[in-house]
């Protein structure tokens, strides 16, 4: 049996001087929350703001030309992929599938996300099948129950933690029979979702679709309330003013389990745990989530008792500006996995069913590793979180200028900044110490 | 706020043009050495005649890594001394492998991608040239069991 960090590839990054990146992590977001609550004493990021798009590119980029191009290519990859894990050649060495669904799909989701937008809403082929079906049946897109507000990112949620626990923990999770499986699987399920509740089920319900969404708030490029394309502060996507049900669990999820992949490959873990145990990694990585969920939900409670606001509304208004310590954790985390292991799914891609096929001109490459050396690789991850946590401290302190009492704000901050300073020594530790 | 908002992007916009150049990884290196360099020597003990021009990787930095596996237990000695998991090596340095099981296996260095046949009770030797960077596994194909790490830095 493999066991492999990431669930695929064999290869992790040289672990950094801890001692250094922790303390210098910690007191950059220490110094940044110092300097927010002095230099930045009013709203700054509006909802509202930003440059709208020349109308002629805005046109071109929302071009249903555009729409439909995207759909038929991730079809066409989506199929592409299940076809050659099913029928292609067995084993993640010489089967691209794996490499598609951990490395090019989960972590390109993120670039392609936070740069371009919600792209994953408008190829999904989830969604393009939804469509086909119901045209065929001729049955009413819209569903025939609406879905319940109170789900929220519930689903999402719920599929994160699956996917994350597939990606590992999972025992033979690079099998590329059981990837071909589970992409049918998880397709079946939501689309079979999709027909009663509607087409809106994607938004929230697909895990996938609903990753991308959130990451797509931090995009420099969005939609404002009227629907005009505008350029933006990255960060203004996070102030949304109300809760969404489930967004905690989401963000917590996707930050925790980061963390736990960070964990297993501390020299600690491999020590004292048996890598292939299951229940080992099911508990390690209900674990992981659990503490940022509780640390999280702790903040928020001191905060709320400081400032004499509702403890119940605090942790949903904020959840959003985890999203930024989510992204800071995963580009760290997964920035050389995608461009070193990314590069098997190109090189298998010229040979897709092992007949000896020479399609891209690559068959029978290896990764280059100098592609990401080890000191572009330790800068990313120590830029990637340490600003992860600035983006979000800032995020939570325009949000907390919005929303709470003015001359309590400092003193309902504080609790928050020192979650933020302990999840980024956290995250450092985890991520990069040996 | 400037600088933080512009390093963000640039970080960003740099992981996207990795991945465009990222394209197709590099060629096999010709004649089934799996190091990139050439300066990979066979599976077994007999090393190829040194080459003329293979620059600073020919140094004689050789380090012996023994392992020893039996009923799941494993232990590692790195140029004799007890080593815990991890076997740390800088770049460039030769890695000498010899591994014991007590039953018959395979060994398989990732990334690197060595493997060695073993039967049991005798030891298997395996030459690596340690030019990627990084933290690798070397594990028993059958039995599953982690042998050690190899850092290379």
């Amino acid at each position: 049996m493999e066991v492999l960090a990431h669930g695929l590839g064999g290869r992790t990054d040289l672990p950094l001087d801890a001692v250094a990146a922790i303390v210098g992590g910690g007191a950059a977001v220490a110094a940044s929350f110092l300097a927010l609550t002095v230099a930045w004493r009013r709203p700054r990021l509006r909802p509202e703001g930003g440059r709208p798009v020349p109308a002629r590119i805005a046109r071109a980029l929302d071009s249903p030309a555009l729409t439909w191009a995207g759909r038929t290519v991730a079809l066409a990859a989506a199929v592409f992929v299940v076809v050659v894990a099913l029928a292609g050649p067995g084993g993640e060495k010489a089967n691209l599938a794996p490499w598609a669904l951990y490395v090019t799909f989960w972590v390109g989701l993120v670039p392609a996300s936070v740069l371009l937008g919600p792209v994953w809403r408008r190829v999904n082929p989830l969604r393009t099948l939804h469509d086909g079906l119901c045209r065929i049946t001729r049955a009413d897109p819209a569903g025939r129950w609406p879905i319940p507000k109170r789900l929220g990112y519930w689903p999402a949620a719920a599929w994160l933690t699956g996917f994350v626990w597939l990606e590992l923990v999972a025992p033979h999770r690079s099998d590329p029979r059981l990837v071909g499986v589970l992409i049918i699987a998880y397709g079946a399920v939501n689309l079979a979702l999709a027909r009663v509740c509607g087409r809106d089920w994607f938004t929230r319900g697909d895990g996938f679709e609903a990753y991308s969404n959130l990451l797509a708030r931090m995009c420099p490029v969005g939609r404002r309330g009227d629907g005009t394309l505008v350029l933006r502060t990255p960060l203004t996507g996070l102030m949304r003013v109300t809760g969404e049900p489930g967004l905690v669990a989401a963000a917590c999820v996707l930050i925790g389990s980061t963390g736990f992949d960070g964990i297993t490959r501390t020299t600690y873990w491999r020590d004292n745990v048996d890598p292939g145990s299951l229940s080992a990694g099911t508990l390690g990585l209900a674990a992981a989530i659990g503490v940022v969920t509780v640390l999280y939900l702790a903040g928020m409670r001191v905060s709320a008792a400081l400032t004499g606001e509702a403890a119940g509304e605090l942790p949903g208004r904020f959840a959003a500006t985890l999203l930024p310590i989510a992204l800071g954790y995963t580009v760290a985390h997964y920035f050389s996995f995608f461009v070193l292991e990314g590069q098997m799914t190109f090189i298998l891609a010229s040979d897709p069913f092992g007949t000896g096929l020479n399609l891209l001109g690559s068959t029978g490459h290896r990764i280059d590793y100098d592609l990401a050396g080890p000191t572009l690789t330790a800068q990313v991850q120590v830029n990637a979180i340490v600003l992860g946590h600035i983006a979000a401290t800032i995020a939570a302190h325009d949000l907390a200028l919005r929303t709470q009492p003015a001359h309590r704000t400092v003193r309902g901050q504080l609790p928050i900044a020192v979650v933020m300073v302990a999840l980024t020594c956290a995250g450092l530790f985890a991520l990069l110490s040996g | 706020m400037r600088g933080v908002r512009l390093r963000t992007v640039v970080m960003a916009v740099a992981i996207g043009v990795a991945v465009t150049l990222a394209g197709c990884g590099e060629p096999a290196a010709p004649s089934g050495g799996t190091g990139g360099s050439g300066g990979t020597s066979g599976t077994g003990t007999a090393k190829s005649a040194p080459a003329t021009f293979t620059g600073p990787s020919r140094k004689p930095d050789v380090t012996v890594v023994s392992a020893t596996v039996s009923r799941g237990k494993v232990e590692i000695a790195q140029n004799g001394v007890n080593a815990q998991g991890r076997v740390k090596v800088r770049r460039g340095a030769t890695v000498r492998i010899t591994v014991t099981t007590d039953e018959a296996d395979e060994f398989h260095l990732h990334g690197y991608d060595r493997t060695l046949k073993l039967s049991p009770g005798r030891p298997g030797t395996l030459d690596v040239v340690a030019d990627k960077t990084g933290v690798f596994e070397a594990e028993l194909h059958h039995s599953g069991a982690r042998v050690f790490e190899l850092q290379v830095s």
